[in-house]
């Protein structure tokens, strides 16, 4: 591409006349693949846009600040599980829309870290080792799909992760010994880290966010650097990519074990968060409700999916447990969601956008169809 | 011994079953490259709808045709309401509106029948035959005859008629058998419909044995994914022969291993033959080389 566009560069100076055509010429080939882009990660998946590290800052010191005196009791309770929600999402959606794997074994990674988490913490372990400790878990367990999954097609990763999930539901229902089995087992130790005491919910806001908006810097690093580079290639055209020299296989195993990185945190707050695991925090139903926000996000960027994260997380805890109504209703939103927002939450004001300047054009009386392109 | 051979005799009659929900399920994907999480639930919805017929004094041979029905409607329905619109995007979009249509059909499963278990008698009496020290009861007979019928049916259609042969090649290039006269849309439709079939049979032949509940039916998945791909994904006799290997390995994995350990086996089976050889059992070559 480059080489044509500074051809027509030299053109354009030779011949002003031929220079709007060559121009739009371009345009119309950049846009092009823009789109090719687009329909993996979102609208804005093209790299170089990052937000500057102070106004991140900022931002996590203001909501610190600010968000523990608005919200209180269940509804704070609620924030804190969708920020961790929000961790495994951004891990699972390296994994998902740069490494292009579908895993439904995102919960399974987070149960590995939460258990590392509650049967290292103690006396002797601390807080922060046994939070890294379950990261590194997570990252293993995680790798070890990606490892699997380097070898098959992407729709048999399905089937391989869900055959995993269920085997470590299965060793946590029946190694009863360690893991307390259906019963679960609890936290030995009260965590508290940087003077914050993790076992009230004001607090452990507080530590949460931190920690995620860390997740979303890291994401975000991955997707701007070499390595995301190349998984962005991979994910458009594999033999593309490998016959440019990128090696995938290495690359695609690397982005599972960054999700799994994040997942295993997410999967030791939750231990801090209840002080207390079971099989039942990290069933197929979780997997399914992180691909989902990962997928309604629609681009691959780390702050949409927080933002998908903190809405699916309050709908979720809101329907699924009133009655098998609210149920009906997320399964049909569901639905009605995949089939009417192509792109996801992030593609909702293009669409909006579309529809407007359709209706526009229309009540104008002009033939013009292009509403969507802009 | 005699243990050995009871859980093998066991496993076949259940494994039939199994079989009969991974026929479904590879018939489904092989024609459309969708993996279909709402097939469990679909015979979950097959069984209940056998036990209220049932309940309202039909013969039990009527009631499970009518859960049949119900299956092949729900499956037509998941086709042509939220899966027709999702073909031209990405194949995870149509997967996880499965998702979300077992989502849905549990719901409704316990809106309308609760979610207390139910039980529901078998086709014939389960009071076994005892050949040697080995049991085999003629419900057991029954669910091994009607798996057979019901198979050779089906390889006889897919191998024969005009549909079974458009659905081959659809599952080659959809693009391509539309220069032969061939609408995919109605294949996709069709298959759906018979995998929907198949799932209502197998719900109101296996529930007597397992129960009637509203969240049975991810298990119920598995096992036919399991089932599929051992035997190869896209053949009907494979998926019957991995039924049953699936279902002797996990009888043989209780009572030699541990009973919290028997799902396991599937789940080692999918993940072996993935790694090890994609095609399965009995599988074609076309699905070593299918690119998606």
């Amino acid at each position: 591409m480059p080489a044509t566009g500074s051809s027509q560069r030299s053109e354009e100076a030779a011949a002003p006349a031929a220079a709007p055509l060559a121009e739009e010429h371009a345009a119309r080939h950049a846009r092009a693949a823009r789109r090719g882009l687009a329909t993996i990660l979102g609208d804005r998946g093209v790299p170089g846009r990052q937000r500057p590290l102070l106004t991140r800052l900022i931002a996590v010191a203001l909501l610190v600040q600010v968000v523990p005196g608005l919200v209180s009791g269940p509804n704070l309770l609620t924030l804190n599980l969708a920020c961790v929600y929000a961790m495994a999402a951004i891990g699972l959606s390296i994994v998902f829309s740069l490494g292009g794997f579908v895993s439904v074994a995102q919960a399974a990674v987070m149960a590995v870290g939460g258990y590392i988490l509650i049967l290292l913490f103690g006396p002797t372990v601390g807080f922060p080792v046994a939070l890294l400790l379950a990261g590194l878990g997570g990252a293993l367990v995680s790798a070890l799909t990606g490892i699997v999954g380097a070898r098959v097609k992407s729709h048999y990763f399905i089937l391989i992760s869900l055959a995993l999930a269920e085997t470590i539901q299965l060793v946590i229902t029946n190694a009863t010994s360690v893991t307390g089995g259906a019963n679960g087992v609890g936290l030995k130790a009260p965590a508290s880290v940087l003077g914050l005491d993790l076992g009230l919910p004001t607090d452990y806001f507080r530590f949460i966010t931190i920690l995620t908006f860390v997740v979303i810097y890291l994401a975000d690093s991955l997707r701007a650097s070499r390595a995301g580079l190349a998984l962005r290639a991979q994910t458009v055209d594999g033999y593309l990519a490998l016959a440019a020299g990128v090696a995938i296989g290495r690359y695609r195993i690397m982005a599972t074990a960054i999700g799994g990185v994040f997942a295993g945190l997410a999967g030791g707050m939750v231990a801090i968060r209840d002080g207390y695991l079971g099989p039942q925090n990290f069933g197929l139903d979780t997997s399914i409700l992180l691909l989902l926000m990962v997928v309604i996000a629609g681009t691959g960027r780390a702050g949409s999916v927080v933002v998908s994260a903190l809405i699916l997380t309050f709908l979720s805890q809101g329907l699924l447990t009133l009655t098998s109504t609210g149920t009906l209703i997320y399964g049909m939103g569901l639905i009605v969601l995949i089939i009417f927002a192509p792109e996801g939450l992030g593609g909702l004001p293009r669409l909006a956008r579309g529809a407007l300047g359709r209706l526009g054009a229309r009540r104008a009386g002009t033939a013009s169809d292009d509403g969507g392109e802009r | 011994m005699s243990t050995f051979i009871q859980a093998v005799v066991a496993g076949i009659a259940a494994g039939a079953v199994y079989g009969l929900l991974g026929a479904g399920f590879s018939l489904a994907y092989k024609t459309t490259g969708i993996i279909n999480f709402a097939h469990g639930d679909i015979a979950m919805l097959g069984a209940y709808v056998t036990f209220s017929v049932f309940g309202w004094g039909a013969p039990l041979f009527v009631a499970a045709l009518a859960g049949v029905v119900a299956g092949g409607l729900a499956g037509a329905v998941m086709e042509r309401g939220v899966l027709r619109p999702l073909y031209k995007r990405p194949l995870v979009a149509g997967i996880l509106a499965t998702v979300g249509v077992s989502v849905v059909l549990q719901s409704v499963i316990q809106l309308v029948w609760g979610s207390l278990p139910l039980t529901l008698p078998s086709l014939a009496s389960s009071t076994p035959w005892r050949i040697g020290s080995v049991a085999f009861s003629p419900a057991q007979a029954v669910l091994l005859a009607v798996t057979i019928i019901v198979s050779t049916a089906l390889i006889f259609a897919v191998d024969r008629t005009r549909v079974g042969r458009g659905m081959r090649a659809c599952a080659q290039d959809s693009g391509v058998v539309v220069l032969f006269g061939i609408s995919p849309e109605r294949l996709y439709l069709t298959a759906f419909a018979i995998a929907g079939m198949l799932a209502g049979l197998a719900g109101a032949l296996i529930t007597p044995t397992i129960g009637l509940t509203p969240s049975r039916g991810v298990s119920l998945s598995v096992l036919g994914f399991a089932a599929a791909v051992l035997g190869g994904l896209g053949s009907v006799t494979g998926a019957i022969v991995g039924g049953i290997a699936i279902a002797v390995l996990r009888n043989l994995a209780s009572v030699y291993v541990s009973a919290g350990y028997a799902d396991a086996v599937a789940y080692l089976a999918i993940v072996l033959v993935l790694l090890v050889r994609v095609r399965g059992l009995l599988g074609d070559d076309l699905e070593t080389v299918r690119s998606v």
